[in-house]
């Protein structure tokens, strides 16, 4: 196993990886994501055989389970268009038979099934911007049962094997400020923000923003624990619940301000805090 | 008469205004005047800026009227997430000083507002093979407004929504039952990708796509110097009939092909039967 797996050795252990994409998909994706070969230690999933029903429909209870308390969920008609068709799923699985029996329960696993069973899942589109794609769903089991139905920090492992699938060199996302998942994708690299309050999401104090994919820095994410080393000092600590500040930040975004998240969120009692850098 | 003569002289289109809602690092990749129609620049919309909020909620609503696509109007967050930051939405509108009290009402936008009322939209998401677009959201007003008939404004949003961002090829996916299918066939014989569908909300759906070329947007917009043969059909589905559906996805599973040459005929006691015949790489399919 590459040495940038040995934090990881457990989550290989009790998982695998998975990569749902249709026919057309798989020649434009890499099925050797950092080395890792799915097709030898997991398994490539064709979402358009009838035979594979039972896994999408568990995909679909991972997304219920992990966004249905936002009223986020992804109809099932929503995720083919906007994630079958386009692109694929990645993510990792575990056997039926390793996981906890609430899980099952939770998860709605057919008593008969003996199937793999979805714990993470990956969901981006490409854009017509050569390379770069959209980050739509990243989500854990984890997120709902944390620690005990998937090994700590698979959706890491996830996502920097994700961005190798899809073949990323730029990597397009919203975010609630409110979300801890800002702390895992500064891992990778400084995020530029595009919209520091998003006029046009249901949440509209989500960031929009934008990341350049460089390898090296997607293998120092799996390593260090924290903001990228690419990312410089910050200038400025947003409090993510001031309203006015992050209107006043679109402002001055929509007037050619740039921002920059450049570390992980900060709680201390109920504030909660991001380091942003300011260029004129 | 050329493609450029022939849209600008469509009678559906008279007194409308084209729009793009598209992220600005996308547009730079679009065609922004398709088949010579010039789209203002005030009516290129960025999704990420504030001013965009009112059209954008004005989509919504379109949406929500119409019932979009599959009978449900989707959240704010699917349109940001899966149409306007990945990929496109185009359709046509009127100004809202020159719309009728009956269409500012349905809208609850004053006389004065000076912004477009859209009466169509067309939202399109990239694929990862390059040149190809998946259909995601198709609406029009249609009847819902008595003051203009808009009859095809829809397909003509799709038509140049596809032809805006320079599509190669097309794919969608429906629901055997759909009536949509009569409008999806203008664009050509459609190759079926899958006959039953588990992984979508509802499995009596079929996944098909065509080749996205000057003769099929042309053929769909209802150009008299663009058509299509089209074989004639082995057998036909009916809706219900999943039996059937299933043993054509098994076949199409086993390597054969199979395409919706025509539209769909109308039977007794049935919406409709859907004709389908073999693929003998006589078309220009994806």
């Amino acid at each position: 196993m590459n040495p940038l797996f040995a934090h990881f050795s457990r989550a290989f252990k009790d998982c695998s990886p998975f990569l749902l994409a249709t026919q057309q998909n798989q020649p434009q994706l890499e099925l050797s994501p950092l080395g890792v070969s799915i097709t030898k230690r997991g398994e490539v999933i064709d979402p358009q055989l009838r035979s594979n029903g039972d896994f999408l429909h568990l995909l679909q209870s991972l997304d219920r389970l992990t966004f249905g308390p936002l009223e986020m969920t992804m109809p099932k008609w929503v995720s083919y268009d906007a994630g079958i068709m386009p692109s694929g799923i990645f993510g990792f699985c575990s056997e039926t038979a390793l996981l906890e029996s609430w899980v099952k329960r939770a998860m709605q696993v057919p008593d008969d099934y003996e199937g793999k069973v979805p714990l993470t899942q990956m969901i981006a589109i490409p854009t017509p911007e050569p390379g770069s794609w959209y980050l739509h769903t990243l989500s854990s089991l984890n997120q709902v049962c944390m620690g005990a139905a998937a090994p700590a920090n698979l959706i890491i492992l996830t996502l920097t094997l994700g961005v190798r699938v899809f073949r990323m060199k730029r990597l397009y996302s919203s975010t609630q400020w409110r979300s801890s998942r800002l702390g895992i994708y500064v891992g990778m690299g400084p995020l530029e923000i595009i919209t520091a309050y998003t006029y046009n999401h249901s949440v509209k104090q989500s960031v929009t923003w934008r990341l350049d994919i460089h390898r090296s820095l997607i293998e120092a994410a799996l390593i260090n624990d924290g903001a990228s080393v690419a990312a410089r000092p910050a200038t400025h600590m947003i409090d993510v619940d001031d309203t006015e500040t992050l209107k006043r930040m679109q402002t001055e975004i929509e007037s050619g301000i740039k921002y920059y998240i450049v570390g992980r969120p900060s709680t201390r009692g109920s504030i909660v805090q991001v380091p942003v850098r300011r260029i004129e | 008469m050329t493609p450029e003569e022939y849209i600008s002289a469509h009678p559906t289109l008279q007194g409308l205004e084209p729009y793009l809602v598209a992220a600005p690092y996308n547009r730079v990749h679009f065609d922004l005047t398709p088949y010579g129609l010039h789209i203002p620049a005030q009516n290129i919309i960025d999704p990420t800026h504030s001013s965009s909020e009112r059209f954008c909620d004005l989509l919504l609503k379109l949406d929500s009227i119409t019932f979009g696509p599959e009978g449900m109007p989707m959240d704010k967050w699917v349109f940001y997430d899966i149409c306007y930051m990945p990929g496109s939405v185009f359709g046509f509108g009127i100004r809202a000083s020159r719309a009728p009290a009956e269409l500012r009402e349905l809208f609850n936008v004053e006389q004065g507002d000076d912004i477009l009322i859209p009466l169509a939209m067309y939202g399109a998401i990239p694929m990862a093979k390059p040149g190809a677009w998946m259909g995601h959201n198709l609406c029009s007003i249609g009847k819902r407004i008595s003051f203009r008939d808009v009859r095809g404004l829809g397909t003509l949003s799709k038509v140049l929504g596809l032809k805006s961002v320079n599509a190669v090829s097309f794919f969608g996916a429906t629901q055997w039952s759909s009536i949509a299918l009569n409008v999806h066939v203008k664009f050509g014989p459609l190759e079926l990708y899958t006959a039953f569908t588990p992984a979508h909300s509802e499995s009596h759906t079929l996944t098909y796509g065509f080749e996205c070329n000057d003769q099929a947007l042309l053929a769909a917009a209802g150009h008299p110097e663009y058509a299509f043969e089209r074989s004639s059909p082995e057998l036909w589905i009916r809706p219900g009939d999943e039996e059937a559906m299933i043993d054509l996805q098994d076949r199409l599973e086993a390597g054969e092909r199979f395409c919706i040459p025509t539209a769909p005929r109308r039977v007794h006691n049935q919406p409709h039967e859907v004709p389908v015949s073999s693929v003998f790489d006589q078309y220009d399919l994806p």
